[in-house]
């Protein structure tokens, strides 16, 4: 691989991170279609090389969000929980599972996540807290507070539906092993929309869960030899730097653009899904 | 609404525990990139057995110590889980405590499992 190209796959991861790291999801789908159809690396290679970036992603963004109170840990330990055993369930069916249909199915249901978060894109913050009931957010205390930039209002919640947030973990986690897809796609939206997280708490939180989730996958394909060690380590360097960057530019973007640009990615991902398939 | 769980100093040093593994990943790997531009090796797709890896370590072959970082990386989620099972469980948050280990059981048991 020549020198230049090397420097251009630094400088797309550079720019990957910083989207996926302001929108609490994986690398895998920006990085492995670029370094597959782009750069021509092996697929098992791109996958592994993504899912690593992924943990760097959610290394760097989380200490960011950790520091702004934009990531509630105990959130986060309910969906990873989950997560981890339907990764596991996810796997053992795969090879049953009917996968054409159940993408057409998936897809249909991120274009509908969609279109619900752009409508109540204007909602945000001012909902917090209103119509819907606690289901355990109270007792398990998933409250916090984080400073809404640019206004730099204090900006309290309460996340609702706590039931949500291990079934959600759990499709996330078998969406994963099913489809290959990663969790901050439906993370997100089920913390904004089911359980009335402010977005840029949903996408905080979403980032240490995407690294927790990722950790297994990216272990087994370093431990049966598909990691390039160069190629890996310029691409978590890039990636780094981006999810360095990323939180810092979402901070100061207002919840209802962060809403849109999360809403065009979903329609984004769903039409690459029925494409690929 | 009262705020009874500020994020940033729910569990003490999580914190300090994703810069560490960060700065140590991320600097390991950056020394063993500049270590490969030195050695001008033209072997840029190479993979490297990780029993191969360690053992390059002592002699710093370039993509021995890269392996490494990548290594730190990979382990860094299994210990920010460890860090919030003690953290949570010195605030006697048994709830958040069995949670952490939850999470910790399945990892490393998906871990074995994919590997047998």
């Amino acid at each position: 691989m020549e020198p230049l190209i090397l420097l251009a796959i630094f400088f797309v991861c550079v720019l990957a991170g910083v989207i996926t790291s302001m929108l609490g999801i994986g690398e895998g789908v920006l990085l492995v279609p670029f370094l597959t159809l782009a750069v021509g690396i092996p697929i098992q290679v791109a996958i592994a090389t993504s899912l690593v970036s992924t943990i760097a992603n959610s290394s760097a963004a989380s200490m960011r969000y950790l520091n702004d109170n934009r990531l509630n840990l105990r959130l986060a330990l309910w969906f990873a929980a989950a997560a981890t055993v339907g990764a596991i369930i996810g796997a053992e069916i795969a090879a049953q599972t009917n996968r054409s249909l159940l993408t057409e199915i998936f897809a249909a249901a991120l274009i509908a996540t969609a279109l619900v978060m752009f409508l109540r894109r204007k909602e945000s913050d001012a909902l917090q807290g209103k119509g819907l009931r606690d289901f355990g957010g109270a007792l398990f205390t998933l409250d916090g507070s984080y400073s809404s930039a640019p206004a730099e209002r204090a900006v309290n919640y309460r996340a609702r539906n706590l039931f949500l947030a291990p079934l959600s973990g759990f499709v996330a986690g078998n969406a994963s092993g099913l489809l290959g897809i990663g969790g901050g796609i439906i993370n997100v939206p089920v913390m904004t929309l089911g359980m009335r997280v402010p977005i840029k708490v949903a996408t905080g939180t979403s980032a240490l869960i995407i690294g927790l989730t990722t950790a297994v996958g990216a272990t087994i394909y370093f431990a049966n030899g598909f990691m390039q060690p160069l190629l890996t380590a310029i691409v978590l360097e890039a990636v780094f730097v981006g999810a360095l960057i990323g939180p810092r530019m979402q901070a100061r973007i207002q919840n209802e653009a962060l809403t849109i640009i999360f809403a065009i990615v979903l329609v984004i991902l769903a039409l690459l899904m029925l494409v690929r398939f | 609404m009262k705020n009874r769980a500020p994020q940033a100093q729910e569990v003490a040093g999580f914190g300090n525990v994703l810069v560490f593994c960060s700065v140590v990943s991320v600097s390991v790997c950056l020394i063993g990139i500049v270590l490969f531009a030195a050695s001008a090796s033209s072997n840029v797709d190479a993979t490297l057995p990780l029993r191969a890896a360690l053992l390059g370590l002592t002699s710093l072959s370039a993509l021995s110590v890269i392996t490494f970082g990548i290594l730190v990386l990979l382990v860094s989620p299994l210990i920010w889980v460890i860090v919030a099972f003690i953290g949570f469980a010195t605030k006697k948050s048994f709830l958040y405590s069995f949670l952490s280990f939850l999470v910790l059981f399945f990892m490393l048991l998906s871990i074995a499992v994919s590997l047998k």
